[in-house]
């Protein structure tokens, strides 16, 4: 059993959650410290958004524990817990205008009026909406009223933030803007922010933590780098990112290192930090960490398999490389739009290589 | 290039837009011709009665306005419609008032099992309107469950009576409400169903307690709702008739039955005729009101 | 005796009263329609003095009668005299009022026989719709109560065959009230309060008016001060009703319980309740019965002239009078109306055996045109509105 952490904002203590059969949360374990950015990320029905409602009080776990700045709130109603939650929808109140939205909280408090008035107004500067307090719900845009929402809910202070998938109903574009926007509203209050998402890009760009859920269990808490680059399960590896993985079977094992042999002088390196392999895994490496080579070109790198170009996709910045390998296998590579990238068509001849580092295993 | 001069010398075909909007007027023709030759037709016919422009029976006067200086001059008639006024206002308000909690508990509280209850309360309109005014005669007339238990339990007397229980017009209010309760909760459980849960979770993630968030959230935004079910009860209840015949007793005569009095058994069809015409007057003007306050609303939004 | 009242249960007179309430939007649309695209009734000719010389035998005539009638009134036995002789069956049409039938007869309804109330003949005169029936082609037209035929003629024409009549009349519970006294004060008896059940009818103002002592013919056309004081004195009386009844069986269960102690009524209630054993008086007022009495009007344009006359003689006999009794227990105005298999009290009471007697004045008032009718419909709504 562990032990929460008592400086921690919010704690978890293996809380359970059942609806019906279902067991949407199945032992969760986490603290989030004071003034962190933590994202809840994971596909739906992984228990995310089950888990911020407990938290904030409109689902009671059937069992664990769940604390407030060391205090437990188990059975504490939502309106009596220090937290407030943005909602994907907003939520705003249609009746009201921007002001008395933002001013609810403060009102129920009995918060005296001009202090009232003077909190809205900071709160408005914050979220950059200063001069909207006249205006209703259904004048503003999407993006207006997601800042609505958040100057609500923040406007009380509350000891976090929940945001359930509050930028979903925002378009690529206001995303990316809201995204930053948010980042920079949670560094100037330093309010602790705890944010459910499924999009990973979104998870990696905003946060300080991640916790990658599925089925209802924490398959990995870290860093967006560490979530990322050191996948600690098959699952995080494959919702976090593009990736490659290919079965492994090792054909010889070395100083820290396994190598498959492929033939033709295919080869395929991975670091074995324990020296041994067990019997079925997968090595797995990010698109971006393998360089494509034309025939003509020499190749530099622990790693390196030859195939045929099967898709080529244009991304903009990036040029999207389908390869087929030999043996049915397939990779997915990454380079920079360049000339060089522009000169590889669909079905010709090129050789993979990537650095022995770049690639991880993963026990299935 | 040639086949764009080819398109200008032909002769320009009938827009297929011109097509589908006489189409559509074919399609509408029907319905607002049956509505007018059953509705308006009749209507007009009604005011032209009450002015003299159409006269039944010889001694009825040609072009007229005396019906109406009779009505206006008739204090008894005049009388009668602020008493159907007042019943209107009455009935509507206290059917709204009970409505509300039981669209309430369907649109909030029910869960899943919403619309079998909703089906339950509109069970009752598929008896017959005069069994159920009439049951009541059983609960609230002599001999009747309420004069029953007060007598077994001693409060009244063995031959004792309550004369304003029933054939009273303390019946025809509570025939009314009772009548009216499961079509007014419609409207209102349709707007709280409406209504986004996500405002209340909103509501108490920000400190509200629940009968808070009911007067600060639910209650404002369930208001059009209710106003809607009250104009819906009031209109059709002003001219009501029927129920003051049957539990109204002999102090149950209000506006609609002068009228009826009038054309059916005083062959006074022109006096009649005004105050028909009065009753939808005043209807109308009711109805266009109410409509221009949805609008307001409508744009305040 | 029960069963042979079972009929009356569909008693038109009752029946009338009920459907009275119940067939409006009917009347308002289709009158309304047929109002406005009507052939003008006032300005065709009324054939009245058209000389049966000129008019087709009776084998060149259609031969299917229109009759517009009261529910209740087609069925087979009261017109079996007719059947008999060999005619074709007439055509039905109903009415729930008399005075939806004027008003869908002034809109064009067309007809060949109705059954008004007496005290509609002139209004039906007024439009131009009826003409004289001529009594010589009627056979059984002496054996008719002279009292009631005098109630159908208008300038001295035969104008409605009268058939039936019934009185309006108090009924009361003698375990409550007091028999002897016989007057149509129980009606509005302050000692019954809370326990009378009048009808929806403007001629509670007549009977107010008996009861302050106006005769019998005043009360037909009061002035208008006397109209006032009947109109008051019903409003001061009001408060000791029950109901105003609109479903005669509903006043006939109440009287049955005792819930209602004085009502006004119609032969056929005593007929039930004596019956049933109930204790019950149907009151004769000295004052003078106010009787309402109908009959055979003849549309004015009928092709089916001897045909119609033939179904009034029908209507006349004492066949069709006996059967009207037994069923629906009113009067019919044959005299000689066999009276063996009525109940001898109810004959007592309304003086079935001597008809003439008890149908002439100062016995009873045979209803008749109100002048100005129009006043007591209004003073009767502010009765009602008190």
């Amino acid at each position: 059993m562990s032990v929460p952490n008592p400086d921690a904002a919010i704690s978890l203590v293996d809380v359970h959650k059942r609806f019906g059969d279902v067991r949407a949360v199945d032992g969760v374990t986490l603290d989030v410290a004071e003034g962190e950015f933590l994202t809840l990320l994971g596909p739906s029905g992984c228990g995310k958004t089950t888990t911020m409602r407990m938290i904030a009080g409109f689902e009671e776990p059937d069992a664990g524990r769940i604390l407030l700045r060391g205090h437990d709130v188990v059975g504490v109603p939502p309106n009596r817990r220090e937290v407030n939650m943005c909602f994907q929808h907003y939520a705003l109140f249609p009746h009201m205008n921007v002001e008395d939205n933002v001013a609810y909280g403060l009102k129920l408090r009995k918060v005296p009026k001009e202090e009232r008035r003077r909190r809205v107004a900071e709160m408005l500067e914050v979220v950059r909406l200063e001069g909207f307090e006249k205006r209703r719900p259904g004048q503003l845009s999407g993006g207006q009223q997601q800042r609505v929402a958040l100057a609500r809910a923040l406007v009380n202070r509350p000891a976090a933030l929940l945001l359930d998938e509050p930028l979903g109903a925002l378009d690529v574009k206001l995303r990316k803007q809201m995204q930053l926007e948010l980042k920079r509203i949670q560094h100037e209050l330093r309010t602790t922010f705890v944010y459910v998402t499924h999009d990973q890009e979104e998870a990696l760009s905003m946060s300080d933590r991640i916790a990658v859920m599925n089925r209802g269990v924490i398959e990995q808490l870290g860093t967006p780098r560490e979530v990322y680059e050191r996948p600690a399960t098959p699952f995080v590896a494959d919702f976090v990112g593009v990736l490659n993985a290919i079965e492994f079977r090792a054909d010889e094992v070395r100083a820290g290192e396994a190598v498959m042999r492929l033939g033709d002088g295919d080869r395929i390196v991975a670091p074995a930090p324990d020296g041994r392999i067990g019997g079925a895994a997968i090595v797995t490496v990010r698109p971006e960490r393998i360089r494509v080579h034309t025939p003509d070109e020499p190749v530099v790198g622990d790693s390196r398999v030859s195939g045929t170009v099967g898709q080529v996709v244009y991304l903009g910045t990036l040029t999207q490389f389908h390869v087929e390998l030999a043996g049915g296998r397939r990779l997915i590579a990454h380079r920079l739009s360049d000339e060089r990238a522009a000169s590889i068509l669909e079905g010709d001849r090129v050789v993979l290589s990537w650095d022995r580092d770049d690639a991880a295993i993963v026990r299935d | 290039m040639t086949t764009t001069a080819r398109v200008e010398l032909s002769a320009p075909p009938v827009a297929p837009r011109a097509r589908r909007r006489r189409g559509l007027l074919g399609l509408l023709a029907a319905p607002t011709g049956f509505l007018a030759l059953f509705f308006l037709v009749p209507v007009l016919m009604v005011a032209a009665y009450s002015v003299g422009l159409l006269t039944l029976l010889p001694h009825d006067l040609y072009l007229s306005l005396q019906p109406w200086r009779d009505f206006f001059a008739s204090e008894t008639h005049v009388g009668l419609f602020w008493k159907s006024v007042r019943l209107s206002v009455v009935v509507s308000a206290v059917s709204v008032l009970l409505a509300y909690p039981i669209a309430y508990a369907l649109a909030l509280v029910a869960g899943r099992r919403k619309y079998t209850l909703l089906l339950v309360i509109l069970a009752p309109f598929l008896t017959s309107y005069l069994l159920r005014v009439l049951a009541w005669r059983v609960i609230l007339g002599d001999e009747g469950l309420i004069i029953t238990l007060l007598r077994d339990v001693g409060v009244l007397g063995p031959e004792g009576q309550i004369s304003w229980l029933f054939y009273s017009p303390f019946a025809v209010y509570v025939v009314l409400a009772y009548v009216w309760v499961p079509f007014v909760a419609l409207p209102i459980f349709v707007t709280l169903d409406g209504m986004d849960r996500d405002l209340l979770e909103a509501s108490h993630d920000l400190g509200a307690t629940r009968w808070t968030t009911f007067l600060r959230v639910t209650l404002p935004l369930s208001v059009p709702g209710v106003v809607a079910a009250f104009v819906f009860v009031f209109i059709p209840t002003i001219g009501e008739y029927v129920t003051p015949l049957l539990v109204g007793g002999p102090n149950g005569f209000f506006f609609g039955n002068a009228i009826q009095g009038a054309i059916l058994q005083g062959f006074d069809w022109q006096f009649g005729a005004a105050m028909a015409m009065f009753l939808v007057g005043t209807v109308t003007v009711l109805l266009v009101l109410f409509g221009r306050y949805l609008n307001v609303r409508a744009v305040a939004e | 005796m029960r069963s042979e009242f079972d009929g009356l249960m569909r008693s038109p007179m009752g029946r009338r009263a009920l459907l009275k309430y119940l067939g409006y939007a009917s009347l308002l649309g289709g009158t309304g329609v047929l109002a406005a695209c009507r052939q003008d009734v006032t300005q065709t000719g009324t054939d009245q003095g058209a000389s049966p010389t000129a008019r087709p035998g009776i084998e060149e005539e259609p031969g299917v009668l229109r009759v517009f009638t009261w529910a209740g009134y087609e069925l087979k036995p009261v017109w079996k005299p007719y059947r008999q002789a060999g005619y074709p069956e007439p055509k039905f049409s109903f009415y729930t009022n008399t005075e939806q039938a004027l008003a869908k007869t002034a809109g064009g309804q067309d007809w060949d026989i109705a059954h008004p109330e007496t005290s509609y003949i002139q209004d039906y005169v007024n439009i131009g719709a009826i003409q004289p029936w001529d009594t010589s082609l009627i056979e059984n037209f002496d054996q008719l109560n002279p009292m009631l035929q005098r109630a159908g003629q208008l300038d001295g024409q035969q104008y409605e065959i009268v058939t039936d009549w019934g009185y309006s009349a108090p009924i009361i519970r003698t375990d409550h009230l007091d028999p002897s006294i016989k007057s149509y004060s129980h009606l509005f008896d302050p000692a019954a309060s809370g326990h009378i059940s009048w009808f929806d009818t403007p001629w509670i103002l007549m009977m107010a008016g008996l009861t302050l002592g106006m005769s019998g013919d005043e009360v037909f056309d009061m002035t208008p001060e006397q109209l006032e004081e009947a109109k008051n004195f019903a409003i001061d009386r009001k408060k000791h009703l029950y109901n105003i009844w609109v479903d005669f069986t509903q006043m006939w269960d109440d009287v049955r319980k005792g819930v209602v102690w004085a009502a006004y009524s119609w032969p056929d209630t005593f007929a039930v309740l004596h019956a049933e054993g109930v204790p019950v008086a149907y009151i004769r007022p000295e004052e003078g019965t106010l009787s309402w009495a109908e009959g055979l009007v003849l549309h004015a344009e009928t092709e089916n002239y001897y045909h119609a006359h033939e179904y009034a003689n029908s209507w006349a006999s004492a066949e069709v009078g006996q059967w009207l009794i037994e069923n629906y227990a009113y009067g019919h105005a044959n005299l000689n109306v066999d009276l063996s298999n009525v109940d001898p009290d109810v004959v007592k009471v309304f003086g079935l055996d001597d008809p003439e007697y008890n149908l002439s004045e100062p016995v009873s008032y045979i209803d008749r045109w109100l002048p100005n009718r129009a006043a007591y419909n209004r003073a009767w709504d502010e009765v009602k509105a008190a």
